[in-house]
């Protein structure tokens, strides 16, 4: 692995950028295209605008309606999908080799003519209302998104995607295609394809398709937002109370980022992590109990999550703190750090077996730090994190002072926190 | 790079053991990883009222201590290789499964078959109890969990595949460590067991590998009582405020997992409720009626389900019903178009074939193949299966299995019973 591996780039006459890498013995082709344009590009007004436009953009373009596109996707076997995210809004597609120049031509129309029309608003705005509902009764999601929106507060980053109830309901037409001229423009877009596919003709057909499309500005230049600790409990008569606490981590892209995701990878990323060890296997305390590294391009967090047994939950707290405290004071131990390399670069390699694996990782890559990086490289800078590292970076990290916390389930806050923070 | 040998180039592999045990191999050119699973061919349904949740119980102490190994080495095993590994169980299985990088296959697979023979300590057991019991916990806070559980107990009823996998609270507190030695003793024998392996691998190995880790196995037996499941229509709300969504579960029944009408049964509900382009896609999704409905077809020894899943706020819950109950009921009339039916089998051939490259999927595609039928399907059977499939197909097999007007519909969520009946 890693010696073969053949990068492909190209900047299109309209600004916009192409990665692509060539997989032998595959028949498949994974495409993908990612918008910067995300929640935190969002104004207070209009919340929620990155995923309506993009919830819309397959509702028709100018030239085949809703059930027209959906049906030629379907009749060739184009698996496709689209999200956003906090930075970002991305279209992917998944077919054999052979209909990726079909794929990329509709989803090019998806992308730069879509139609936008005013019937499928409100539907879209039902949907909507409809996927917060969703969100709100699962308590696992809600904690861990009020989590990142308490820890972020007051800055982009902390916009909820979903927007609020009240500014997608005053969504007009207008403001979706007023969003969408703004960001959708091609300095702001990178294709990403990997697996069996033409190189040469694949450029040719993206020149055509997107020689009109506007120039536009590139992405949005943020600087790292504030980030703020602090307890917040959210009633609710159900079996478990649900934790999620947030603390700094480190952007994709930043020197110290492989630390971070060893650090990660020790505290609650397997089933011999000490979250893992000491809440679940020692005391019986939950089912699920997690850490994770989330990182952005000019910040990051580490989100631990656990759902516990209501009577027991002011317990898994202590425990949860008591781990964090060690984790600064001592660091991690050689052996956890050997483990955790072994285990990123395990997945990193089996990741890149798939042809979607490959052109996400690329795409991702290209996005966050405009470079591409094969197994090999991302293997050596594993391998080059030395305890120091960790250590200093765990250090610089503070992380009991900027801990976030939110709680949600059948406990008061009394329950939950009393005594907790006594000792400081 | 183009004369790089395709997955699609597969070799199959079929071998059983002395002692029972039926072993099942497709070497993929072209990957690096290997996928290897235990599969116990035992679950819920073998289970008694009794002992409710036992298998699921016995799944987790599966990884708390093996005959040779403990909690803290079975999973500082897999992770050293930089495993995916994991197990699960559910009504006819509990398997046991890891993807390893090739070079890692030896021991990953002896790993795995270590989990099939755990220790069953009392301590362990003790411990792991409290686990269970905050498994299930979790469970009653998850709106779709709860659905499905109402489901299959109005649908089932007193037929075992009503059972809940994870038991009871009230189970699994009066459950002991002895009963648990027994249903190991009467369901872990290695005529009741299937390995398989797909990605990077040599056969002979793995055969003379598994052939030396199992030589002192006991056969057991591989029966399971098959009772005849009965269908009786009912339509029960069970109102939870503590819920934003309001869902519903609409089945009936369907082909059993032998049946070759499999692929057919498939095309249909990819028809009627794929997620994007379906019918009930376009009557209910794009009309903005639910955020999502969606069908499938799922298939256990001796009985079958055709099951449509409603996801859908309060205000709109009584029209988004009735508007499935109507598709469902337009499409027992049989007026299918080829159009359809074309596009829903590009959509299956597209996923079986892309699904074909992933070591997980494969592995998991010889086990299904073998429980099904017997055999192993290659690729190439798949997609000639599903381009056979014809409009008549669909229509002799909603003849023999009518999505409709009989159901059993289950809701769940904020509404009141009075506002969906």
């Amino acid at each position: 692995m890693g010696d073969d591996t053949t990068f492909l780039m190209h900047r299109l006459q309209s600004g916009a950028q192409v990665v692509g890498q060539p997989m032998g013995g595959v028949e498949s082709a994974a495409l993908g295209i990612s918008i910067g344009a995300g929640a935190r590009d969002e104004n207070p007004a209009e919340f929620g605008v990155s995923h309506f436009v993009e919830q819309m953009l397959f509702r028709g373009t100018e030239t085949l309606d809703a059930r027209q596109l959906s049906d030629r996707f379907d009749s060739l076997g184009i698996n496709y999908d689209s999200s956003s995210g906090i930075e970002m809004t991305m279209l992917t597609a998944i077919m054999l080799g052979d209909r990726a120049p079909a794929a990329l031509e509709l989803l090019g129309n998806v992308v730069r003519r879509a139609a936008f029309p005013a019937d499928a608003v409100d539907n879209v705005r039902s949907l909507i209302q409809q996927e917060r509902r969703q969100r709100e009764d699962h308590a696992a999601h809600r904690v861990l998104e009020v989590v990142r929106q308490e820890f972020y507060r007051d800055t982009p980053l902390g916009h909820d995607m979903l927007g609020t109830p009240e500014s997608v309901d005053s969504m007009s037409r207008e403001d979706l295609v007023r969003y969408w001229s703004k960001y959708y423009t091609a300095p702001n877009l990178i294709f990403s394809i990997a697996g069996n596919f033409d190189w040469e003709a694949l450029i040719g057909q993206l020149e055509d398709l997107t020689a009109a499309w506007p120039a536009g500005s590139g992405p949005a230049i943020f600087s790292s937002p504030a980030m703020h600790g602090g307890v917040t409990v959210l009633a609710k008569d159900i079996e478990q109370e649900n934790i999620a606490m947030a603390f700094p981590g480190v952007a994709i892209g930043d020197p110290r980022y492989y630390a971070a995701a060893l650090v990660a990878q020790a505290l609650g990323g397997g089933m011999n992590s000490r979250l893992f060890q000491e809440v679940r296997e020692k005391r019986g305390l939950a089912y699920g109990v997690q850490a994770r590294l989330d990182g952005l391009s000019r910040s990051g967090l580490f989100r631990i999550y656990v759902g516990t047994a209501a009577e027991r939950a002011h317990e898994s707290i202590e425990v949860i703190l008591e781990e964090l405290g060690k984790l600064e004071a001592e660091g991690l131990h050689p052996e956890e750090l050997e483990l955790g390399k072994i285990r990123l670069k395990s997945s990193q390699v089996m990741r890149s077996e798939s042809t979607s694996g490959r052109m996400m990782a690329n795409l991702r890559s290209w996005w966050f730090e405009g470079r591409l990086k094969s197994p090999r490289e991302v293997q050596r800078l594993i391998d080059q994190v030395s305890l120091d590292d960790v250590n200093a970076l765990v250090r610089d990290l503070d992380i009991r002072q900027n801990l976030a916390i939110v709680a949600l389930g059948p406990r008061s806050e009394d329950e939950l926190f009393g005594g907790v923070f006594a000792g400081g | 790079m183009m004369t790089a040998p395709a997955r699609q180039d597969s070799t199959f592999y079929t071998h059983q053991l002395p002692n029972g045990l039926q072993l099942l191999g497709q070497h993929m050119p072209g990957t690096v990883s290997a996928a290897s699973i235990f599969w116990v061919r035992t679950g819920t349904r073998d289970e008694t009222a009794r002992t409710m949740g036992v298998s699921h119980f016995l799944e987790h102490m599966a990884f708390r201590r093996s005959q040779t190994m403990t909690q803290k080495e079975i999973d500082g095993a897999f992770e050293r290789m930089g495993a995916e590994y994991n197990a699960a169980t559910w009504l006819e299985m509990t398997y046991f499964w890891a993807r390893v990088l090739a070079s890692e296959a030896p021991r990953s697979i002896q790993i795995l078959s270590e989990l099939t023979h755990p220790m069953l300590d009392q301590d362990d057991f003790d411990q792991e109890r409290l686990v269970i019991l905050e498994e299930i916990a979790r469970f009653k806070d998850q709106p779709a969990q709860i659905l499905f559980d109402h489901f299959m107990e109005d649908f089932f009823r007193s037929h075992p595949l009503s059972w809940e996998t994870l038991g009871t609270p009230e189970t699994i507190k009066e459950l002991t460590v002895e009963e648990m030695r027994e249903y190991w003793n009467r369901r872990y024998g290695a005529s009741n067991m299937l390995f398989a392996i797909a990605g990077n691998f040599d056969w002979d190995t793995v055969v003379a590998q598994i052939g030396e880790l199992t030589s002192l196995w006991d056969s057991g037996t591989s029966s399971r009582e098959i009772i005849p499941v009965s269908f009786e229509s009912s339509f029960n709300v069970y109102t939870d405020e503590r819920f934003a969504q309001e869902q519903f579960a609409i089945g009936t029944p369907s082909l059993d997992r032998s049946d070759p009408r499999y692929y057919a049964a498939a095309v249909l509900a990819t028809i009627l409720g794929d997620d994007t382009g379906s019918r009930l896609f376009w009557a209910l999704h794009e009309t903005g009626l639910a955020e999502s409905a969606t069908s499938n077809v799922m298939v256990f020894e001796g009985a079958g389900l055709f099951l449509t899943h409603l996801s859908t706020e309060p205000g709109q819950a009584a029209k988004a019903l009735e508007t499935v109950r109507s598709e469902l009921a337009r499409l027992q009339t049989g007026d299918i178009s080829e159009d359809e039916l074309d596009r829903a089998k590009a959509k299956i051939i597209s996923s079986v074939v892309i699904g074909g490259e992933s070591t997980n999927d494969r592995v998991m595609g010889l086990i299904r193949s073998w429980l099904s039928y017997h055999s192993l399907e290659t690729l190439h059977d798949l997609r000639q299966k599903i381009e056979a499939v014809t409009v008549d197909d669909l229509r002799e097999l909603l003849a023999a299995y009518p999505v409709g007007p009989d159901q059993v519909i289950v809701a769940s969520g904020p509404a009141a019973a009075e506002s969906l009946v």
